[in-house]
């Protein structure tokens, strides 16, 4: 996935406890991306997402020349930080409007995920179903706001 | 860390279940669970039901609240998009309402 990416995105606040153990997949996973970016000669970006500020200087100092987005644990905080790293030329959403959309993609999951048979959110089908309806919900927006101009 | 600039923000249907790797009957499985209902007012003076990019009226009614009510029976998970009939004063007909 790493190697077929232009860019990725890597929340280092989602090491948590699992069983009386951290879960280290994503530090790992921002290790071979960090990789991929110097191979690449800087085609893969590396984005971090931490909840709290200054908490990579101390847990993970080696990427102390990478400012993480702080996203506070908020979908909030989330849509700020992913509106801080990717631009759009024109008809930037704002993070109210993502917060909308996230909204309704949230309020479709039980709908979603048991068409792809009740699972676990980060199952294959599910994710890829989430994925979907969060492109629609975007295209539905695209195409209200398209209407209205044109009306 | 410079931004991304994305110049083509939303792919179509197709392209996202290529993307994705889904067959065509699963993406639009996925897409009428998400497409809202429109509640629209007709020159005639009554009030038709509408699924998104479906030009044919799902129900017609003689009120606006009939209509409403309809639109959300159909799809309770989405909001209703209303065509406004009349000035509010903060906003126009010609607008949509979420209900």
């Amino acid at each position: 996935l790493i190697e077929q990416s232009d860019f990725s995105i890597h929340d280092l606040s989602r090491i948590e406890m699992s069983k009386g153990l951290p879960r280290f997949n994503m530090p790992l996973e921002l290790g071979l991306a960090l990789y991929r970016s110097r191979i690449a000669l800087g085609k893969h970006r590396v984005h971090i997402f931490e909840s709290e500020p200054y908490r990579t200087q101390r847990s993970t100092s080696d990427i102390n020349g990478l400012d993480p987005q702080i996203h506070g644990g908020t979908p909030k905080g989330l849509m700020a930080g992913l509106r801080n790293i990717f631009f759009q030329p024109k008809d930037m959403p704002t993070v109210p409007e993502m917060l909308d959309s996230y909204n309704a993609v949230k309020t479709s999951l039980p709908r979603l995920r048991h068409n792809a048979g009740d699972g676990s959110l980060f199952e294959s089908a599910i994710f890829k179903a989430i994925a979907m309806a969060a492109s629609e919900e975007v295209r539905i927006r695209e195409l209200l706001k398209s209407a209205a101009r044109h009306k | 860390m410079s931004a991304h600039t994305i110049s083509n923000p939303v792919p179509t249907p197709e392209e996202m279940a290529a993307i994705l790797d889904i067959s065509p009957e699963r993406a639009t499985a996925v897409r009428e669970i998400m497409s809202p209902i429109f509640v629209e007012r007709r020159q005639q003076g009554d009030y038709i039901v509408r699924r998104a990019y479906s030009n044919r009226a799902t129900a017609v009614f003689p009120t606006q609240a009939e209509a409403i009510k309809k639109a959300k029976e159909l799809n309770p998970d989405r909001q209703a998009f209303v065509e406004r009939v009349r000035s509010t004063g903060s906003a126009s007909p010609d607008k949509w309402r979420r209900v």
